[in-house]
């Protein structure tokens, strides 16, 4: 059994004459790192909050650590399993410091004070914000504000954190450290991670891509074999990395050069590229 | 050509004399030409968005001056509405600016107040309705019940509609999936052509900033570093460590191809000029 379970899911909202999910089917294992990808509309944020039951499908069944999200009576089970981190990091903090908003889902869970103690300062490090926990929240910048987001869930001990474009407010320092952090918690906490977003940079630090296109699952796959499909992604409104963009236009000219992830590669194919040229 | 805006040792400081003073911006000089547009890039916090206000006189300067088309923004104080119907500025989340309740009547809002004929306004309507490709039926909708990237191009729309001869953006593409955030660069450009008009755009992309900038502005904690071409910033690792950006991915590959004793040229901006220098190396397209 998967950790997540979305079974024939559609989904349409009440003033919309088209469906913003469309009999979408889907596994996610306990421990996997899997993107998002898809241009604004196509049903990303939908679905996720499908998978914390903010949403309840109308058709099909989403099923989460073997809980069915339309079980009024153990949606907070639901809830404390997959904590949903949003793109405005002002909407999702609701005290005026940084402690407190970190301890406030801990208590809602009805949590003793010692350990809520406990996991708010290990939630704060995690994140690299302990040193300012007793800042006033609405004083921090809007990378800081997000850190604090994500410790607040983390706090929670969830299995798995899904984040609807968390860095699109953000400037680049800011959004490395952000990815960072969620890929220690992947690799260290063991945390299932789905990363909702628009930056392909973001995409490719994940083990798994998954496309969406007018509310359906187009693509599901490895990084590399996705970003290979250059026309293909082109035309779901996507666009890839520019070192990939100029493999795709070498190779279009017969020339043979192997896609790779990262500009490092890039550069090493290109030299092998020039050099087999010399011979 | 003759400059259109002069910044002159432009500084502004938050909460002067009180406890929480804050030096916003120091000493900061630029000059933008007709029809050029200035990408302004730096960390949060660097005092872009307090430049952006300054600019309009929704804020004004501790010390120094803004010259808009010769004259200081600031001369005749009561003649400051005037100067915000020439600079137009468009907030980071431009879907905050909307209230109206259709979207006609938002987009109108700006152009009524600066006393144009009610036809004269039909058609500017029309026209950045065009430009920014907002479909003609959505006009009688409430604009609240647009998508976000439909609102945002409403809240745009507004702004274009008073015809400024400088278009701010500040951060305008964040958020937005990159097909329309290609659109957007695209309208634009369009925008700029059809006014004779200057942009003054803000973002954290410099993939975006590399293809539309004549110049870049460069800020770090209130101060200018610099003011260049983007293929000068780019190519400058000693300004781009100093300052704490990233040159864009084709740039970076072509400064390392270059370290490794290849002929790159020193003027690639995008992965079409990148791909015909390697396509030279390796001796012409006919394979």
């Amino acid at each position: 059994m998967s950790f997540i379970e979305v079974k024939n899911v559609t989904y349409q909202y009440q003033d919309s004459s088209t469906k913003a999910l469309d009999n979408i089917s889907l596994n996610i294992n306990q421990g996997e790192f899997v993107s998002i990808l898809g241009h604004n509309g196509c049903g990303k944020s939908t679905l996720s909050r499908l998978l914390n039951g903010l949403l309840i499908a109308e058709q099909g069944e989403v099923i989460i650590n073997g809980i069915n999200t339309a079980d009024e009576e153990s949606i907070y089970e639901v809830r404390s399993n997959l904590g949903l981190i949003l793109q405005n990091p002002d909407n999702q903090l609701v005290t005026t410091v940084v402690e407190e908003d970190v301890a406030f889902g801990c208590e809602n869970l009805c949590l003793k004070p010692d350990e809520i103690r406990k996991r708010v300062d290990n939630a704060l490090k995690a994140v690299g914000m302990y040193d300012y926990r007793m800042f006033d929240t609405y004083r921090l910048s809007g990378g800081q504000k997000q850190k604090i987001a994500i410790a607040g869930i983390l706090a929670m001990k969830p299995k798995c954190i899904v984040l609807d474009e968390p860095t699109a407010m953000l400037d680049i320092s800011a959004r490395e450290e952000i990815i960072k952090i969620i890929k220690s918690l992947n690799q260290k906490e063991k945390i299932t991670i789905i990363l909702i977003t628009h930056y392909m940079e973001e995409a490719i630090e994940s083990k798994r891509v998954i496309v969406m296109n007018k509310g359906k699952i187009v693509l599901d796959n490895s990084p590399d074999i996705i970003f290979s499909q250059v026309e293909l992604l082109k035309s779901y409104g996507l666009d890839v990395p520019q070192s990939i963009e100029l493999i795709y236009n070498l190779r279009k000219r017969g020339y043979k050069i192997d896609y790779t992830l990262s500009a490092q590669g890039c550069i090493n194919n290109i030299v092998s590229l020039l050099q087999g040229n010399d011979i | 050509m003759s400059n259109l805006l002069e910044v002159k040792n432009l500084s502004y400081i938050y909460g002067k004399n009180t406890p929480y003073e804050k030096i916003a911006l120091q000493d900061i000089n630029f000059t933008l030409e007709e029809g050029k547009i200035l990408g302004i890039v730096g960390h949060s916090g660097c005092g872009k968005s307090t430049l952006s206000k300054l600019l309009n006189g929704l804020l004004k300067a501790t010390n120094g001056d803004i010259i808009l088309e010769g004259i200081n923004i600031w001369e005749k104080p009561k003649n400051i509405k005037s100067i915000r119907f020439k600079v137009g500025l468009v907030f980071q989340y431009p879907e905050h600016q909307l209230f109206a309740d259709t979207v006609k009547k938002d987009i109108e809002f700006g152009v009524m107040n600066m006393g144009v004929e009610k036809n004269q306004i039909d058609i500017r309507v029309r026209k950045v309705c065009d430009i920014l490709n907002i479909p003609l039926s959505i006009l009688d909708k409430s604009p609240f019940s647009l998508s976000g990237g439909e609102q945002k191009k409403v809240a745009l729309a507004g702004v274009m509609c008073m015809q400024p001869k400088i278009l701010i953006l500040d951060e305008p593409t964040s958020s937005l999936d990159p097909l329309s955030r290609n659109n957007l660069l695209n309208q634009v450009m369009a925008y700029k052509e059809e006014f004779n008009a200057s942009v003054i755009f803000i973002s954290h992309n410099m993939q975006e900033l590399s293809l539309i900038c004549d110049n870049i502005l460069v800020i770090k904690e209130g101060k200018q570093l610099a003011i260049d071409t983007p293929q000068n910033l780019f190519f400058d690792d000693k300004l781009l460590n100093e300052s704490g950006l990233k040159a864009p991915e084709i740039i970076y590959i072509a400064k390392e191809l270059k370290k490794l004793g290849y002929r790159i040229k020193d003027d690639i901006l995008t992965v079409d000029d990148m791909c015909k220098n390697i396509l030279e190396l390796l001796g012409g397209d006919n394979k």
